[in-house]
Formats: C-alpha cells, structure tokens, sequence
C-alpha cells in the first residue's frame, strides 16, 4: 500500500504539485492534504453527491476518483468557483430562497447546477433530473430546483 | 394580535446563508486537531449471527493502530441503551450496546473498532481481524418477524414482540361502518422483501 506517484494538475486557477499514494481518493486530497474543506464527504460511494467538484468542466464525484486521476487535470472546488465569481448567480438565488439548511449538501448541488446550466437552458424535470444524484436530507429540493430554475431564466433572459 | 413592525410575518435573510453556500461551513470533520486519531468500523455481514471468537492480534500490531476495541471491552465503560417506556411498562426491548457482544442482531452492526493515525491505517487494520461467526436464522421483513414460530432477532428476547397495546375513542367500529367512501393503504418505506 505504499506505491506513490507524482501527480501535477490545475487546482482552482493554481498549479498544484504533490506526491501521493496511489490509493488517497480526490476527496481525501482536497480536504486533509490540502485543507479545502468546503467540498464535502457524505456516502463515500457515489451515491450522495456531496464532494462533487468539476473536472475539466464536468461534475466528478472527488469520492470515486484517485488523486493520480487529477494528474493533467483542470479541477475546481466550490473554494475556486466561489472566488472567481463563476456561481455567483446561484449562490444569490441559493441563499435568497434559503435553499439550503445545514449546507453539507450545497457545495455538491452548486457544482452540479452549475454544469448543468453551462450546458442550456434546461427545464424544471431536467434540473430535477441532474440533482437525482444529489442528496439533500433536510432542505427537500423545491427551493433549490427554484433557485436553479430561476437563474437558468436569467441567463436565457426570460421568466421562468 | 396585531401585525407589529419588526420581524414577526416577515422573511428575513438567514445570516449564515451566504458562508455556508461559499462552502466555509465548518463541520466536525473539518476540524483539524492535532494528534487526531481516526476512527473505522469492523461491521457485521450478516443479518443475525453468534461470534464465536474474535482475534485482533495481528490488527493491534498493524501500521499506525491506536487502539482496537470490542464490544466487551467498551461495555466495561459504557452501560447499554434499553428503551423503556413508561406508561406502558409490558413494553419489552433487549438492551443494546455501542458494538455488539456476542450477537450481531442486523448487518451492518458495529463489530470491532479500529482507532490509527490515519483512516486508512485504520481501514487496514480491520482486514486482519478474524471473525468466528455461527450464523442465526434471519428475520428479513415485519410480517414474517410476526408470524407465528418466527425466528427471534435477538436471542436476548424470546419473541419478536416489542409490544401489544391497542386503544380505542369512541366508537371506531360504528364510525368505519357509517363511513363513505372508505379506503385503506400499507405503506412500506425502503426496500421490502420479495
């Protein structure tokens, strides 16, 4: 268990360089290595969506993959998407319809709102769709479907 | 009642809204504590089964371990929860500890705990640890946990029965049958057994 490798990728607009085992899954990496602790841990199985971050502009579950899979890579967590006002629209419409309670869940539901928004205008069966991989376990998803709908329709430039 | 100016019938912001949705909520997880042990649980495979032994040596011996701890172990410092109600006394519920001693009682129970520097030294840990099991016969659903002759959950009990209490107000009888129209549903929440 004690096979290391070199990893470089692209963390939040930053070069990173690290020596890792080959087992340390992304999450790990990104919460105890490197301290970015907004992007969350909950099933540790690919179930509940809460340690989603974007990999090459996609949502990855950082539980299912391997720090050594970052190697080349362009990963962004909810610190770097933050900072560069990449969600900002989200995060407004978030907090407005106080779509969140406990917020362990809304890093994980930012990243995949935010892909897929980057992808269209999508109707309110498809965000409800794309958030079925994420788990919320005191909001409910009404206001958090709301919030996305509504700056799905700002981006569009209509009403929703 | 009269409608006042200040924050009664009103949405307000919620303060903390905005930080948590940055991600910088801090969690118990997000602390970070120096000399920190990490915690990993030995769980059982099995629905119902007797442990015959248990062997940690090699587990204690592991890589990074702190300490390995067993159901005897922590029961030595720790009193089992037993739900007791009350007003209904004949209310029946075997005692149950942190980690199971003697029998596991669902999959999933915790087992052993390993407790080392990191979690996946821990994780390692649990892999050397032998289990003796004697598997039980499993109870997969409430119906056949109340059927006549079913098998006990829990060894510690001699029936699956929890409790048997019925109350009435009024006079339901009459109510149902002067009711129109009248529909029924079992609900089943999670899986059901086929």
């Amino acid at each position: 268990m004690s096979e290391q490798h070199d990893i470089a990728f692209t963390l939040n607009g930053k070069p990173v360089n690290a020596l890792v085992d080959a087992r340390l899954n992304l999450a790990d990496f990104l919460r105890q290595t490197l301290r970015l602790t907004g992007t969350h841990i909950g099933c540790e199985h690919g179930v509940c969506g809460a340690c989603n971050v974007m990999i090459d502009g996609r949502s990855v579950r950082s539980c299912l993959t391997l720090a050594v899979q970052a190697d080349g890579a362009e990963v962004e967590t909810i610190e770097g998407l933050t900072a560069r006002n990449a969600i900002a629209d989200l995060q407004r419409e978030f907090v407005a319809r106080n779509a969140l309670q406990c917020g362990y869940c809304t890093p994980g539901m930012l990243v995949t709102a935010a892909e897929l928004l980057s992808r269209g205008k999508p109707s309110r069966t498809e965000i409800r769709e794309a958030l079925s991989g994420n788990y919320c376990r005191c909001t409910g998803y009404q206001a958090i479907v709301d919030a996305i709908e509504a700056v799905a329709a700002l981006h569009s430039g209509s009403k929703p | 009642m009269t409608e006042a100016s200040g924050l009664i019938g009103r949405s307000t912001p919620r303060r903390d809204a905005k930080r948590l949705a940055e991600g910088r909520g801090r969690y118990t997880d997000d602390l970070d504590v120096a000399n920190l042990g990490h915690v990993a649980f030995l769980r059982s495979p099995h629905a119902h089964a007797r442990i015959l032994s248990i062997d940690t040596v090699a587990a204690r011996q592991a890589p990074g371990v702190i300490a390995v701890i067993t159901g005897e172990d922590i029961a030595a410092v720790c009193k089992p929860w037993q739900t007791r109600l009350a007003p209904l006394p004949i209310h029946s519920s075997p005692p149950q500890y942190p980690l199971v001693r003697g029998e596991a009682c669902w999959q999933g129970e915790a087992v052993v705990a390993v407790v080392a520097a990191t979690r996946a030294q821990a994780e390692d840990a649990l892999e050397s640890i032998m289990i003796d099991w004697e598997e039980l016969p499993a109870v997969p659903s409430i119906e056949m946990a109340g059927a006549s002759r079913a098998a006990v959950v829990n060894t510690a009990k001699d029936t699956n029965l929890g409790l048997d209490h019925a109350f009435t107000a009024g006079n339901p009888e009459q109510a149902f049958a002067s009711a129109r129209p009248l529909s029924s549903m079992i609900l089943f929440l999670g899986a059901r057994p086929a």
